[in-house]
């Protein structure tokens, strides 16, 4: 009995030696955690440039008051290389801490990298095992390096800042998707499927704005990083443009759920409609061998900003909710005739066939003899505060 | 004694046991979105092969194969036969043993050296296997609702991804695994250590067997079929271990983003697991082929062969697919069907003939 | 050096282990003691040397010699 229990005693102990791991145990100081990456490469001497931000610890309230002024939130580090571990690694030369690079929140990469085609990236970023592909990338228009190195105010930490942003434009806005991650480009590029990633850009600079009393400015639209437009990839590589108005039909097509407004036109002029979308359902038919896909849209109407006018019987709302319907419907037909004139297949048309009729001899012929029908159906069920409208003269509707 | 119920664990995850992180990659990557058919089909080949060994064990209640290869072929041809599963057995263990140290090492601990991972396993399995079969199957027992309730719990957490769009094309390929035989080997057909344990059965093992071998299959069969819904057959295909990438997907709200350790732990327990049933297995065939009398001096010889095997099983995983896509059928057709079907065919002429000279 | 570290740290085990066996009068145990320890040693001295013995790929070529005599 003794012997047993001796015997259990040591084991115990020795198993310590791989619980209290040894070998791999690092303390919370001993890290310095990455915020945001930035990735770079010029496309003439093939050079890889990072950007790391870093979380700065000692900053925050209590760090108000200390000898020196207020401490930045974040700060920025580059290094370059002729490849990106190499680049990572002379990262040692300025930063005494080991990155943690699975804390990153947003992942921002230059223009110019972009149209070059960004599959050497993505390879990278899957072969760490503790890197995160689940987090956004963000094309960059213009400075790459001004953007990694711009604050933003309110948030004190630039790519939550960038995070929390994404999320309203993609809940209020529709001007923003969820799957615009680092894993969607790459699953979507190994599908041959279209996809848009936001665009970030510095908004313009007043004075020195490499310090952080920028803080004390109260225009904040300068001085700080807005999200532009939408960056069209396929294949890894950055083909176009898309502009604000475009991305929310994008986003209507792609199926994406969220709140957006619009102007209609109706009766002798406009009203503002606060639409949802509840998605978009398709249908693959043939008709005469050409494929036929049936896009169907679902919304949700609110009165919510339509100043103009306000239905009061039953016809106007049936008259509001087909020109809606009427109105929406001839703008994304026109988009997506639009886009896919320059052979942008954003519907995903050609993934779509592959998938339902994996037997096709061309595919790729196939996608861009189909026909679109765009169906879009309104219902009427939000309401403002208001049952009817001020009359008053002064002023437009 | 173990009961019925504990085998039927003890079966489910010794299977399961380095399944979840060795082929599911290897799978996707065969058979596309249709891979989750494939452990479904491997699982059937499992049951028939259990149906083999069922036979073999109720020809000779109360013995285990090594014991009835010793009364069916003599005490020679028996004595390498034994030898050869002792073999069989300290190879497993070595396989799982390096598997894991191999996975350890990639994800979450880079710098312990793989020889304490499999010193320290071994350290802890040969002393529960020392205790006997009892506290085996307790002890796996009791670990179970452990396992599989945070690894579900943490795979349903991560369905927030869940796009059916990543499982078409379906129903193109449904006979890959025909294609890849490899996978009708492991882990099905290594299932035949757990009939070590059978002797030990209080009663209805057949039953617990077959059962759980039909329960990894669904397991890993539901396994493949998320994993492929979650990442997508493209990047499933392409990474090491996509079930820890899956789960260190997971966001829970705004605060729950790491989970993943959570599976590390899991996996480590099942692999444990399968390596107290090979250990089990290697212990009582040395003490029935060779009527030994001691416990513990054999656990340490074991021990040693095994952390050296499991440093020098393979040079790198790399090479161990290549290899393993090569001989695995055929390795484990050998000595988990060929061997044991031989096993029944001799207990069972011998018998007629018995029977016929006693007529007579 | 790896030689000399693997002789401190198995030799005694083994050793002992046996003497004890053997003290105890097990002479069947020792002997098969013996036999799966030292061949656990063997193993351990080829990884010690830098040259280890790669099992699967032992394995493969047992199979490949086998069916080689099969299909003769």
């Amino acid at each position: 009995m003794i012997r047993r229990k001796a015997a259990a005693a040591a084991v115990l102990a020795l198993s310590a030696a791989l619980m209290a791991s040894c070998w791999d145990k690092i303390e919370l100081n001993e890290l310095t955690l990455v915020s945001m990456a930035g990735l770079d490469r010029d496309p003439e001497s093939g050079i890889y440039t990072i950007w790391l931000q870093v979380i700065n610890p000692a900053s925050g309230a209590s760090a108000k008051g200390t000898p020196g002024g207020e401490q930045s939130p974040v700060y920025t580090y580059e290094a370059s290389g002729s490849s990106l571990a190499e680049a990572h690694l002379k990262f040692y030369h300025l930063i005494p801490r080991k990155t943690f690079i699975h804390h990153a929140k947003a992942v921002l990469i230059s223009e110019r990298a972009a149209r070059q085609g960004m599959k050497d990236f993505m390879n990278f970023s899957e072969l760490q095992p503790d890197a995160r592909t689940s987090i956004p990338l963000l094309v960059v228009e213009g400075s790459i390096d001004e953007v990694m190195r711009t604050f933003t105010p309110l948030e004190r930490t630039p790519s939550e800042s960038l995070a929390s942003r994404l999320e309203l434009l993609n809940e209020y806005a529709l001007r923003s998707a969820r799957r615009i991650e680092l894993r969607d480009v790459i699953e979507r590029s190994e599908r041959d499927e279209w996809i848009v990633l936001p665009i970030a850009a510095a908004t313009p600079k007043t004075g020195n704005f490499n310090s952080w009393d920028s803080d004390a400015s109260i225009d904040a639209n300068r001085n700080q990083l807005r999200i532009n437009g939408g960056a069209v990839i396929r294949n890894y590589r950055m083909v176009g443009r898309l502009g604000e108005d475009d991305l929310v039909l994008y986003h209507l097509l792609d199926g994406e759920r969220g709140r957006f407004v619009r102007r209609i036109p109706f009766r002798d002029g406009h009203v503002t409609a606060s639409l949802e979308s509840r998605g978009a359902k398709r249908r693959l038919a043939w008709e005469n061998g050409r494929p036929v896909v049936r896009i169907r849209l679902r919304l949700n109407l609110s009165t919510l900003a339509m100043k103009e006018f306000h239905p009061q019987t039953l016809e106007d709302i049936r008259e509001l909710e087909s020109a809606v319907n009427q109105a929406l419907a001839g703008e994304l037909a026109a988009f997506a005739d639009r886009t896919r004139a320059k052979g942008w297949d954003l519907l995903r048309i050609g993934s779509l066939l592959r998938r339902k009729a994996p037997k096709l001899a061309n595919p790729g012929q196939a996608a861009a003899d189909a026909k679109i029908r765009i169906e879009v159906k309104t219902r009427l069920t939000g309401m403002g505060n208001l049952s009817r409208l001020y009359e008053g003269t002064g002023g437009t509707p | 004694m173990i009961s019925r119920g504990q085998y039927y664990l003890l079966t489910v995850n010794y299977t399961l046991g380095t399944t979840l992180f060795v082929t599911i990659n290897a799978m996707i990557g065969e058979a596309g979105p249709d891979a989750w058919m494939m452990p479904l089909w491997a699982g059937i080949t499992g049951m028939l092969a259990a149906l083999i060994w069922i036979a073999l064990l109720r020809s000779a209640p109360g013995r285990s194969p090594v014991e009835i290869a010793r009364d069916a072929w003599g005490p020679a041809a028996g004595a390498v036969v034994g030898i050869l599963y002792l073999a069989v057995f300290c190879v497993t263990a070595a396989w799982a043993l390096r598997n894991l140290s191999d996975f350890m090492n990639m994800t979450i601990m880079p710098r312990t050296p793989p020889s304490m991972f499999h010193i320290m396993f071994l350290f802890v399995a040969g002393y529960a296997v020392a205790q006997g079969s009892e506290t085996v199957g307790r002890l796996n027992a009791v670990a179970t609702p452990f396992l599989a309730g945070p690894f579900w719990i943490s795979l349903a957490l991560a369905t927030a991804d869940w796009d059916w769009e990543r499982l078409e094309p379906a129903f193109r390929d449904p006979w890959a695994i025909f294609r890849f035989p490899s996978h009708l080997g492991f882990p099905f057909l290594e299932a035949f250590a757990m009939t070590m344990l059978w002797p030990k059965v209080r009663s209805g093992a057949a039953g617990a067997l077959v059962l759980g071998i039909a329960s990894a299959a669904l397991s890993i069969s539901l396994v493949v079929f998320m994993v492929t819904g979650l990442l997508g057959p493209e990047r499933a295909a392409r990474i090491n271990y996509p079930i820890y990438t899956v789960v260190q997907e997971v966001e829970f709200g705004k605060a729950l983003v790491n989970i993943h350790s959570v599976l590390t732990v899991i996996l480590i327990t099942l692999i444990f697991v399968k390596l107290l049933v090979l250990l089990y297995a290697a212990c009582e065939t040395i003490s029935q082929l060779f009527r030994t009398s001691s416990r513990w001096p054999h656990l340490l010889a074991l021990g040693i062969l095994i952390s050296a095997g499991a440093v020098s099983i393979y040079e790198n995983p790399i090479q161990n697919r290549i290899l393993n896509n090569r001989y695995t059928f055929i390795y484990d057709g050998f000595y988990a069907v060929l061997i044991p079907a031989l096993l029944l065919a001799t207990v069972r002429l011998r018998r007629a003939l018995a029977g016929r000279s006693r007529r007579r | 050096m790896r030689m000399w570290l693997l002789y401190l740290v198995l030799a005694p085990l083994i050793v002992l282990q046996a003497a004890w066996l053997i003290y105890r009068k097990k002479f069947r145990d020792t002997a098969v003691f013996l036999a799966i320890s030292l061949a656990g040693f063997a193993l351990w001295a080829g990884i010690a040397y830098g040259r280890p013995i790669i099992l699967n790929a032992a394995i493969g070529r047992i199979i490949e010699a086998a069916k080689a005599l099969a299909f003769f």
